[in-house]
């Protein structure tokens, strides 16, 4: 067991708590394998009934230890942990450190998917992401593995594709560039793109609709 | 769209008051940094002032040796610190 240390400055916080991230990483990485493995076992026979046009792919990623400190600083102004309350901060309280996302495409199959997954998190709490400048909303659910951890949270997102992938670019550029992330111009662009993207499924979708019938073959109840 | 524009200006205007007096940004505590005048602005600062204010402060004087931190909430002495640590 390794002694406490005191905590005399700002460097020690950031230290402190990389040591912290690195014991918890053999099991924040067994919770995204266990959360992705069991993602994938309830959705296989959806993947099975997949349409030639349709898409369904599941990502794990376990969040990177400066990200992670960064996720608990926070939008603060200057970017820095306060020593005087040093004892406050630790990074089990993020929810996220372990996280699945699963890209569906069309809509009709993420709320296919979203039913099955809920189904099995029951008890995760939702708290679904805005996108657009209308309603739209994709899930996302926080909560615990208990057979690995009651004490590390996860998540899982259930996310249109087109605008996951459009994620995976805009979470370093905007997200997390503060001045991007402030400004309103961006924010009206980032609006623009995920309008387009929005009504780009929703034409596909009447397309499906008129052209080639919406009956999924749902997988069987039993 | 206008409105964009004279956004897209205003905030033009700012980043190049800031890197014209040797401003720099410094990307992992999102603040402007003179180091030989021993100023720093919060990007929150920078975008809730107008560019005169800017400017007002940039000119005006300090009076102690120690560093000044332009904020709209100042940080605490312990932040105060550590960022004065850090920026040298």
């Amino acid at each position: 067991m390794m002694p406490k240390r005191t905590i005399k400055d700002h460097l020690e916080i950031e230290d402190l708590l990389r040591e912290e991230y690195f014991e918890l990483l053999p099991t924040i990485r067994c919770l995204a394998i266990q959360l992705e493995t069991e993602i994938r076992s309830l959705t296989l026979p959806i993947m099975h009934s997949l349409r030639p046009y349709e898409k369904l792919v599941v990502k794990s990623r376990v969040k990177e230890c400066e990200s992670a400190l960064n996720t608990l600083l926070g939008p603060k102004e200057g970017r820095t942990f306060d020593p005087a309350k040093a004892e406050g901060y630790s990074l089990s309280q993020l929810p996220d450190l372990a996280g699945v996302r699963v890209l569906v495409f069309p809509n009709l199959r993420l709320v296919q998917v979203d039913k099955v997954l809920r189904d099995r998190f029951a008890d995760w709490k939702s708290k679904p992401i805005p996108y657009g400048s209308g309603s739209a909303k994709a899930p996302k659910y926080f909560g615990c593995c208990n057979e690995i951890s009651r004490d590390i949270r996860c998540e899982y997102q259930v996310v249109p594709m087109l605008l996951g992938l459009f994620y995976e670019v805009e979470h370093s550029a905007m997200y997390k560039f503060r001045p991007a992330a402030n400004s309103t111009d961006m924010l009206n662009r980032r609006t623009n793109v995920e309008d387009s993207l929005i009504s780009f499924e929703e034409g596909m979708e009447i397309f499906i609709r008129e052209n080639i019938g919406s009956d999924l073959e749902y997988p069987s109840e039993n | 769209m206008q409105v964009r524009a004279a956004y897209r200006e205003e905030k033009m205007k700012k980043s190049d008051i800031l890197s014209q007096a040797n401003y720099r940004y410094n990307f992992d505590r999102d603040l402007w940094v003179n180091p030989k005048a021993k100023k720093a602005f919060s990007v929150e600062f920078v975008d809730d002032n107008q560019e005169e204010e800017i400017v007002r402060r940039i000119k005006e004087g300090t009076n102690d040796s120690g560093w000044t931190f332009y904020f709209n909430s100042g940080p605490s002495e312990g932040v105060k610190r550590v960022l004065e640590q850090v920026l040298g």
